[in-house]
């Protein structure tokens, strides 16, 4: 019989299923990690540095840290999403090869971050060789961040831990080496010196560690369409974490440092020592809650790729879901004892810190506050292992919006509220990530494949 | 609008071959009737010319871009075409609310497709009669969770060791084609002429669901018995790995659901059908036995049923020249038609191999398009090589086959379906004789119809093999080249059995009263 035949074609039996898996292992450790080392290095630094600087050099060396700190967290913060994406995965289809190309490919962007600090050095009042390593150090500093995503990228959690923690050590040590002899310049100097060393060991780590036969790749820039709103994200977030100090620092009973730098001492100082209330919570969230949650996550694709039946499909989920909620309740008992107690100690701390007891309270709020962008940070990175990047990006604009305005709502209320707008906007997008979240995991499955192309 | 709306699947004007020669004959012959062609195929881009990767959007009308095989005859005032798996069609549905109950009356139809659970036409038919399935849209099926939930709960009750993905995109595609057909314009007609069950007889059901009108159904051979062959050579199709080797001769559980799919189709056609014709008694019995079509009603059937044989033109086959017995050229066999996996030309260059180690001069024109199956053709060529038989078969392509008879000495066919072969027709009344193997009407066409005394008594016009048999093959082939007579003898039955019984005229004229029949009821019922 002629040609009535339809040949029964095999369209897509697999869908993108494995698109979203993988992403965003070791984005987290990024995100936090060295955003706390650089504190507690600047912590050690500023008891230390007490002792042989001029207090006018002393507050702008602290003045001008913070500043250049924060620049480079947030410019990184998009850039970090985006590499991250684009590394985890060329790291799905076994590609590490990809990693040290991709790595010096990233050196390009040394070129517009210059641009931004081309006007600081042109402008700024202060003597040029200050000018130039400020600027050296905030290209150092937001390179030593962005090529943390490389090197995380061997999984290796304690390596990463060592390299942060040996950067920072050197950093601080070269500042106290040169800036006892030498002052301000040497003390700004020497730390700038230990990031840029940092940042030559890290580059050439990668190298060592993943060996490729290419040169430079600038590939990752291909994933500026398709993924740009990973980039947002991580803008949103790190804006969202700055957001607050920013508008302290021009709100009434500011300082400018050398008529140049506005800073807010009080709640600077609060925010450096809360961050570093979530290093415990830090620990147990890569320990623990992301390794249980990526094996049943990990489960769940390959039961769908190996034909399993929905049954095993249905377990793996549960095992998310089991998983997020089991290390959710442990991570809140951690933090909040974390920042009760320091609630607890707040006045003594204060003391310690040389903050003038009204600004116990911001302690008390901030230590709390800390603990609930944490939460904000485990939702954001939750939802992007589920490849929900609207999700995500609400999150982080919610955050980021909350603390805006409600932090100029603060300003106007009155000193007394101080740090609530913080508290609010952080507790409200955790809250926000973990409706978002639970609900997300609660239909993976239809969402999984009921959205999937035809 | 048109008399006849013709529903073709996968053949004509696209592919050539022996059912889009019978459409394009009949609308030739039958000028007096107005035509429209729906034609239903898979993706637009299987009858497009590769134009930078780009796909044409495709405006149904005639399509200048698309490599028609065929001129439409001017009594064709229309032609649409209906892809059923081109993509990017969700969405453009026009808004219709889903009738309360919807999703359960859809289970109910689902467990009918795809399990094969039995079910009364009259449930179904008032939830087809709009667009869509009981005004759900294929965007509801696909993407809503209504639609999730009840296809978990379709899973857990029937297949719950099953892989999902598979129980999934089994679905999806499944219903991805039905609503291709549930939601296309259906034109409206007072004839319904489905060339086939399947795809097309499902539209023409609806047409007539919905419109009104009558609808026949002509079987060339039997759709669904050949969507069978696909579907247990398919490797697409998963299956559950089984150590009981006792089970192998078992189709899988998705296997079987294609297979139901298809018999759903079947049995809706021939249940909305006011005439099903075949073209040979074989393929009759296969629609009258209730093995394959649980629940139909038979004697219905019986009601609609009609045999209309195929035909070829008697007179121009008549006077073409036969080769002579004593020629010197080579002992040629021919084999007409396309190279595809269902004729199974693998079996007949094994014969081919078999044979020429007897017959010395022994040569093999295979005749007829290679294109359809590139895999396959290119298969047949290892083959051809692998068995050094280069010297001796000879792919030709497409020719017009008025100047290749005159130079055959045997035809050979090795279909592993057929309906009733117009090669061995043709064959025959060029004053051939005719190796076919034992599938369709075959055995009709070379020994007479059973029951027809007059047919038999003609004697045998070809030899008969059994089907994917290589050695019986080639033994038919050697036995006719030791004998010439034989052949001759052959030959001239086959003339005059094609010249008595299988005239063209006696087709058209068929179906010209059918037409007739079914337009006159369709006018009374518009004057009523």
């Amino acid at each position: 019989m002629a040609g009535i035949g339809f040949l029964l074609q095999a369209l897509a039996t697999e869908g993108s299923y494995t698109k979203a898996t993988m992403a965003y292992a070791s984005s987290s450790i990024i995100s936090a990690g060295p955003w706390i080392a650089g504190v507690a290095a600047l912590a050690v630094l500023r008891g230390v540095s007490a002792t042989f600087l001029r207090a006018a050099d002393h507050d702008l060396l602290f003045a001008t840290l913070v500043v250049v700190f924060a620049a480079s967290l947030l410019l990184s913060g998009g850039p970090q999403m985006l590499i991250t994406r684009y590394l985890a995965d060329r790291l799905y289809v076994e590609d590490t090869g990809a990693i040290a190309p991709t790595a010096l490919g990233s050196l390009m962007l040394l070129l517009p971050l210059a641009l931004i600090a081309l006007p600081f050095v042109l402008w700024a009042p202060f003597d040029i060789r200050y000018r130039l390593l400020t600027a050296t150090l905030f290209l150092a500093l937001t390179m030593n961040w962005l090529l943390m995503v490389f090197v995380s990228a061997s999984r290796d959690h304690w390596r990463v831990v060592m390299v942060l923690c040996s950067g920072y050590a050197l950093s601080v040590a070269l500042a106290v080496g040169l800036g006892y002899p030498f002052g301000l310049l040497g003390t700004l100097g020497g730390f700038t010196l230990g990031q840029v060393t940092e940042l030559a060991l890290l580059m050439f780590a990668i190298c060592l560690e993943f060996p490729s036969r290419n040169g430079i790749s600038f590939d990752y820039l291909s994933y500026l369409g398709p993924y740009w709103i990973l980039g947002v994200i991580g803008l949103c977030y790190m804006a969202g974490i700055w957001a607050d100090n920013v508008i302290f620092w021009f709100a009434p009973g500011n300082v400018a440092v050398q008529h140049f730098y506005h800073l807010f001492p009080p709640n600077d100082t609060v925010k450096f020592v809360v961050t570093l209330l979530t290093i415990p919570s830090s620990a147990f969230f890569l320990v623990h809650l992301e390794t249980r949650f990526y094996s049943h996550y990990r489960d769940f694709f390959q039961f769908i790729h190996r034909k399993q039946p929905l049954g095993k499909i249905n377990e793996a989920q549960e095992g998310m879901i089991a998983a997020v909620n089991a290390g959710l309740i442990a991570l809140v008992k951690l933090q909040g004892l974390v920042s009760l107690f320091m609630c607890v100690v707040a006045p003594q701390v204060a003391g310690y810190l040389g903050l003038p007891s009204q600004w116990v309270s911001l302690l008390r709020v901030e230590s709390i506050a800390a603990g609930a962008q944490f939460f904000t940070l485990v939702m954001l990175l939750l939802l992007l292992y589920l490849d929900r990047r609207r999700d995500a990006l609400l999150v982080a604009a919610t955050f980021l919006l909350g603390n805006f305005g409600l932090t100029l709502l603060t300003v106007r209320l009155g000193q007394q509220f101080y740090g609530w707008g913080y508290l609010v906007a952080a507790v409200v997008s955790a809250l926000l990530g973990w409706i978002l979240l639970r609900d997300r995991l609660k239909h993976i499955e239809f969402n999984t494949f009921m959205s999937q192309p035809l | 609008m048109a008399d006849i709306t013709m529903l073709i699947e996968g053949a004509y004007p696209y592919v050539s071959g022996g059912v889009s020669s019978w459409v394009h004959a009949l609308l030739t012959n039958l000028p007096d009737f107005t035509f429209d062609i729906t034609h239903i195929g898979v993706l637009a881009s299987d009858h497009e010319q590769k134009d930078g990767g780009r796909r044409r959007k495709q405006k149904g009308k005639f399509d200048a871009h698309r490599p028609m095989k065929y001129r439409l005859p001017d009594n064709v005032v229309d032609f649409h075409n209906c892809f059923i798996d081109e993509k990017g069609k969700t969405g453009r549905r026009r808004h219709t609310t889903a009738q309360p109950n919807a999703w359960n009356q859809f289970a109910r139809f689902h467990e009918a497709v795809a399990f094969g659970k039995p079910y009364d036409i009259g449930d179904f038919a008032p939830l087809m009669a709009g667009s869509g399935f009981a005004g759900l849209t294929a965007k509801d099926i696909f993407h809503s969770r209504q639609s999730w939930e009840m296809l978990t709960a379709i899973y857990q009750q029937h297949a719950a060791e099953q892989s999902f993905v598979d129980f999934f995109w089994t679905f999806r595609l499944t219903y991805w084609r039905l609503f291709a057909l549930l939601e296309a314009d259906v034109p409206g007609a007072s004839i319904y002429h489905a060339v086939s069950t399947g795809f097309a007889g499902f539209m023409g059901a609806l047409a007539k669901l919905r419109n009104g009108g009558s609808l026949i159904v002509t079987e060339h051979g039997i759709y669904t018995r050949e969507r069978e062959i696909e579907i247990m050579q398919a490797e697409w199709i998963h299956q559950n790995r089984s150590h009981d080797y006792r089970l192998k001769e078992r189709l899988g559980f998705f296997q079987t659901w294609w297979l139901n799919l298809f018999r759903f189709m079947e049995r809706l056609t021939y249940e909305c059908a006011d005439a099903v014709v075949s073209i040979n008694r074989v393929n009759q019995e296969y629609q009258m036995n209730p093995r394959h079509l649980p629940d139909a009603h038979p004697e219905k059937m019986l009601e609609k049923m009609q045999l209309i044989p195929n035909g070829v033109n008697t007179e121009r086959l008549a006077q073409l020249p036969r080769k002579q017995i004593d020629s010197a050229d080579p002992f040629t066999v021919g084999f007409v038609g396309r190279v595809v996996s269902i004729k199974d030309v693998k079996t007949f260059i094994r014969a081919v191999k078999i044979a020429g180690e007897q017959i010395p001069n022994l040569k093999v024109r295979i005749i007829g398009p290679t294109d359809e199956e590139r895999d396959y053709f290119q298969e047949c060529c290892r083959l051809v090589e692998m068995l050094e038989l280069t010297s001796i078969v000879h792919f030709d392509g497409p020719r017009d086959v008025n100047e290749v008879y005159p130079q055959l000495d045997v035809l050979a066919l090795t279909s592993l379906s057929e309906g009733q072969p117009l090669v061995i027709l043709e064959g025959n009344g060029a004053g051939l004789p005719v190796v076919a193997a034992d599938v369709g009407g075959c055995r009709e066409l070379l020994e007479g119809v059973a029951g027809n005394a007059e047919d038999q008594a003609l004697g045998q016009s070809g030899i008969i093999t059994p089907v994917s048999s290589p050695d019986m093959t080639a033994a038919a082939l050697i036995r006719l080249w030791r004998d010439p007579e034989l052949r001759r003898r052959m030959g001239d039955i086959g003339r005059e059995r094609v010249q008595r019984f299988y005239r063209q005229d006696d087709l058209y004229s068929a179906y010209r009263t059918l037409y007739q029949n079914h337009l006159a009821s369709a006018g009374a019922r518009k004057v009523v």
